[in-house]
């Protein structure tokens, strides 16, 4: 950073654009691609998702009302388990 | 107490409150297997819609959950005007509601990315599956990693 001379650090990676402005230089900024990409997207890569896509297809033959209502079967049986 | 969905989103619908399902009702209503135990949904807090929402869930009794039941709690709109989110108990099941999304924002961002589903014979605002990822991207907690691995599965299987 273009600071003072006086000043403790001097980055080289921004540059005073204008008072209070900074700029980071192009050669340390991240390319569009890696932007984009959240940090959770190389431990997505790197994990099995462990996803079962028949219980995903199931679900697309039924209406978003009939989704809910098997889902709050389970959650209810799941309860009944838990009280016993 | 698992919510009874349909007594609480035809309460809302009924009362014309502006809202969006979203979190893991959202991501069942779009396919996932996922089980929950709750509805969460992102509320417009203009005051119109405030008044709306207090008397949609005034039948059911709203509690904080959690809160000590001597605890003396109304949810009118000062109150709702007073905070952002809350986790409320109703005599329909546990409801969250949520003023701002994060990695989102306020309802009106939040409805510009939902998509309108036919639930228990209502139209219904359910956040959208990029809307989701979006939410699930920020909020980074383990369990949102398997959500967004689901929402990514059921993306790929529907050739979106």
């Amino acid at each position: 950073m273009n600071a003072p001379s006086n000043h403790q650090s001097r980055y080289a990676y921004f540059r005073a654009i204008r008072r209070g402005v900074y700029a980071i230089r192009p050669r340390f900024r991240l390319s569009r691609r890696r932007r984009e990409r959240a940090s959770q997207d190389d431990i997505l890569a790197a994990l099995p998702s462990g996803v079962d896509p028949t219980l995903l297809i199931a679900a697309f033959a039924k209406t978003p009302t009939e989704r809910l209502e098997t889902m709050r079967s389970a959650a209810l049986s799941l309860e009944a388990m838990r009280a016993r | 107490v698992i919510p009874d969905y349909e007594a609480l989103l035809s309460a809302l619908d009924g009362h014309e409150v502006e809202f969006v399902v979203i979190g893991a009702v959202a991501l069942v209503l779009h396919g996932s297997a996922r089980v929950t135990r709750d509805l969460d949904i992102c509320y417009s807090r203009t005051r119109p819609h405030l008044a709306r929402l207090a008397a949609a869930l005034k039948p059911f009794r709203p509690m904080l959950r959690g809160a000590d039941r001597d605890l003396p709690f109304t949810l009118d709109v000062p109150t709702l005007r007073a905070g952002l989110n809350f986790t409320l108990e109703t005599s329909a099941g546990d409801l969250d509601l949520l003023g701002d999304v994060t990695g989102i924002g306020e309802h009106t961002a939040v409805k510009r990315l939902s998509v309108v589903m036919n639930v228990y014979g209502r139209d219904v605002r359910v956040l959208s599956l990029e809307g989701l990822e979006r939410a699930k991207r920020a909020a980074g907690r383990l369990k949102d990693l398997a959500d967004i691995a689901e929402i990514r599965e059921i993306k790929r299987l529907r050739g979106d």
